[in-house]
This record gives C-alpha cells, sequence and structure tokens, in this order.
C-alpha cells in the first residue's frame, strides 16, 4: 500500500515542480477525468476492505472512467448538450456512496476487534 | 498481491498525483488571470472617465475665455462679486483647518451562524448618522471621500455602495470635518448609535491639526427642487 501512497505523493511533487500547466482549454476535461479516478480510487478501497479487490478491474476502470468522462464532456461540449453536469452528478454521487461504505466497513472491523478483545481471557 | 501489480498501482498513483497536481495549478492560473482582467478593464474605465473629463474641462475653458473677450458683454462683476461672497456658504469653496477625520469600513470578523451578513456592512444611516451629530456641534465643512457635504447633498445605499452627491462609492468611508475638534469627539463618543455600530463595523476617529476639505462640484441646476421662503 506505501509504493502506492509514494507513488501518488512523487506524482504531486512532479507536478507542482514541472515547469509548465497544462493549456486552460484542457481544466474542463480533466477536472472531470480526476473526478472519475477519484471515484474509482474510493471504490477501488471499497472492494479490498470488501475483500473483492481486483488489481487488473481496478486499473481498467480508473484508466477507461477517467479517459472515457473526458471524452464525453468533450463530445457533449461539442453537441451542446451539458453532459459535463451529468458526469459530475454521477460520479459525485458514487463517492460518497463508496465513503459511506468504507466508513461502514472500518466501523465494523473496529466494533469486530473490541468484541474480540473483550471475549480474551485475562 | 504480486509486486509488478504493485508497481502498476503505483504508476497510476503517480499519473493521477501529477494530474491533480497540474489541475490546481491550472485553476489558480485561471482564477489568477480572470482577477487580472477585472483589474485591468476597471482601469482602463477610470482612464478613459478621466480622459473624458479633462477634455470637457478644457473645452468649459475654452468657452469661458470666448465669453470674457466677447466685446460689449453686459458688465456682469457686481453679479461676481455676489457670487465670491455667497460662495462659501454654498459649499463651494475650499476649507481648511484643524478637525477630525472618521474611518468606517465594513466587519471583517467571522459571522456567527445564522447572523446576518449586511450587519457587517457600513450603511448609509452609519454615514448620516456621523453628519448630523458633527454638524449639531458645529462642524464647519464636512467631505465623504473627498465628496463635499453640501444642503443638496443626498446620500443612500444603493446595492453594495453608497451614493453620495450620485456618485457610488463603496466601503472604506472616510468623513472629514473641519470644526471644533473637542466637541465633535465628544459628540461621537457619548452617542450610543456609533458606539454599538463600532461592534458591528469598523469605525475609527481621531483628530488632525489640518483637514483641507474640497468645494462641491457637483451640478447646481437643480430640476424638481424649489427655493422655499422661511416664514420667521
Amino acid at each position: 500500500m506505501w509504493i502506492v501512497l509514494v507513488g501518488l505523493a512523487m506524482g504531486v511533487l512532479i507536478g507542482l515542480s514541472f515547469p509548465n500547466v497544462l493549456p486552460a482549454s484542457f481544466a474542463n476535461y480533466l477536472s472531470i477525468a480526476l473526478l472519475a479516478a477519484l471515484d474509482s480510487a474510493f471504490g477501488g478501497i471499497r472492494a479490498s476492505l470488501e475483500g473483492k479487490f481486483v488489481p487488473m478491474t481496478f486499473v481498467s476502470g480508473l484508466v477507461s472512467n477517467s479517459v472515457l468522462a473526458a471524452l464525453l464532456t468533450y463530445v457533449g461540449n461539442k453537441m451542446g448538450v451539458p453532459l459535463f453536469d451529468a458526469a459530475l452528478f454521477a460520479f459525485g454521487f458514487r463517492i460518497f456512496q463508496n465513503l459511506g461504505a468504507i466508513r461502514h466497513h472500518l466501523i465494523d472491523r473496529w466494533h469486530r476487534s473490541r468484541v474480540k478483545l473483550n471475549q480474551e481471557p485475562l | 498481491m504480486p509486486k509488478r501489480v504493485m508497481v502498476e498501482m503505483a504508476a497510476v498513483a503517480l499519473a493521477v498525483g501529477f494530474l491533480i497536481a497540474q489541475q490546481i495549478r491550472t485553476v489558480n492560473w485561471l482564477n489568477r488571470t480572470a482577477q487580472i482582467q477585472e483589474g485591468k478593464i476597471l482601469s482602463q474605465l477610470v482612464a478613459a472617465a478621466d480622459r473624458g473629463n479633462a477634455a470637457q474641462e478644457a473645452q468649459l475653458a475654452a468657452i469661458q475665455s470666448r465669453l470674457s473677450n466677447v466685446a460689449g458683454a453686459p458688465d456682469v462683476s457686481h453679479i461676481a462679486q455676489q457670487v465670491r461672497q455667497v460662495s462659501p456658504l454654498a459649499d463651494l469653496t475650499p476649507v481648511a483647518g484643524s478637525g477630525i477625520v472618521v474611518v468606517m469600513h465594513d466587519g471583517q470578523g467571522n459571522l456567527f451562524p445564522g447572523e446576518p451578513q449586511s450587519l457587517q456592512l457600513v450603511h448609509d444611516q452609519y454615514i448620516l448618522r456621523v453628519i448630523a451629530l458633527i454638524s449639531a456641534v458645529g462642524a464647519r465643512a464636512i467631505s465623504i471621500n473627498g465628496q463635499r457635504y453640501t444642503g443638496i447633498t443626498a446620500i443612500y445605499c444603493s446595492g453594495p455602495t453608497i451614493r453620495i452627491n450620485g456618485v457610488p462609492y463603496a466601503s472604506p468611508f472616510v468623513i472629514r470635518a473641519v470644526g471644533p475638534v473637542g466637541a465633535m469627539l465628544h459628540s461621537l463618543n457619548a452617542d450610543p448609535d456609533i458606539q454599538g455600530w463600532s461592534q458591528l463595523v469598523f469605525i475609527h476617529y481621531h483628530t488632525a491639526s489640518r483637514v483641507e476639505i474640497a468645494p462641491y462640484q457637483g451640478l447646481l441646476n437643480l430640476s424638481l427642487a424649489k427655493p422655499v421662503k422661511i416664514r420667521g
């Protein structure tokens, strides 16, 4: 797990120290792609807590969701349909659902550990 | 989990981290650019207004000089003399002397939950109250943000600004007054409204050995108001 966190931190550092910023016209598409990536990341954490984590599914979901979200937003802009808002709602909703599930799992785990601790003979 | 998969996931995390940092920087840059553009547009408008004012003043001076050179023009020297005599009463001459300076600006403290934000704004009644207090104790001349307070000055809220002599001003407001310093200070210190409002917004006043107040420069032709005869 720590190697992933190190990767994330290094990515942030490289991004901050990079001499250029991405073109402003990309900002909308990148923001929705990042929202999709965050949704996948929280989904991955939830899956790992439930013991259903499959790395290939996670990585492919993260990449494809991000690319498709940005692409659909672009196509929506070209067609005059605000798909950005639809994606924002969908991913935002899923992120909060995943966060709720993660919280439930963590609380369950903590409860179980407390029960186990109380049952152990002194 | 196999080591290869972990490395792949770290690579994905690195890419995501890079994009997050880039996005934050791009949005910051966009916000800063918008602010700079707004500032530029405002300064361009001010510069254009200044240029317009200068052109109008030049035109006025030219017309006045042509008028004075017209042969056979009526003798208006006695009228000019009368105008010179009543100008100070009409606040059309500059005044300087010892006085006070009152600074008021919107409150900057944190609001309590449910507290309306309007409580932190300087309202027209605050300015009117200060003017009423210092006028009552004998202020000879008053200005608010450089606008001379006269008998025909209107001060009222207009959206987020306060209009003084028809000109909109935003916080902060600086009231300058020439007159009896001690009496003016005492009137502000003793007024419960001013002391109460100073808990909500910033109100600070101090004495000044020399306060300069510019003459009234607004319109003099009133379209609706008519002079009234006061029966004594």
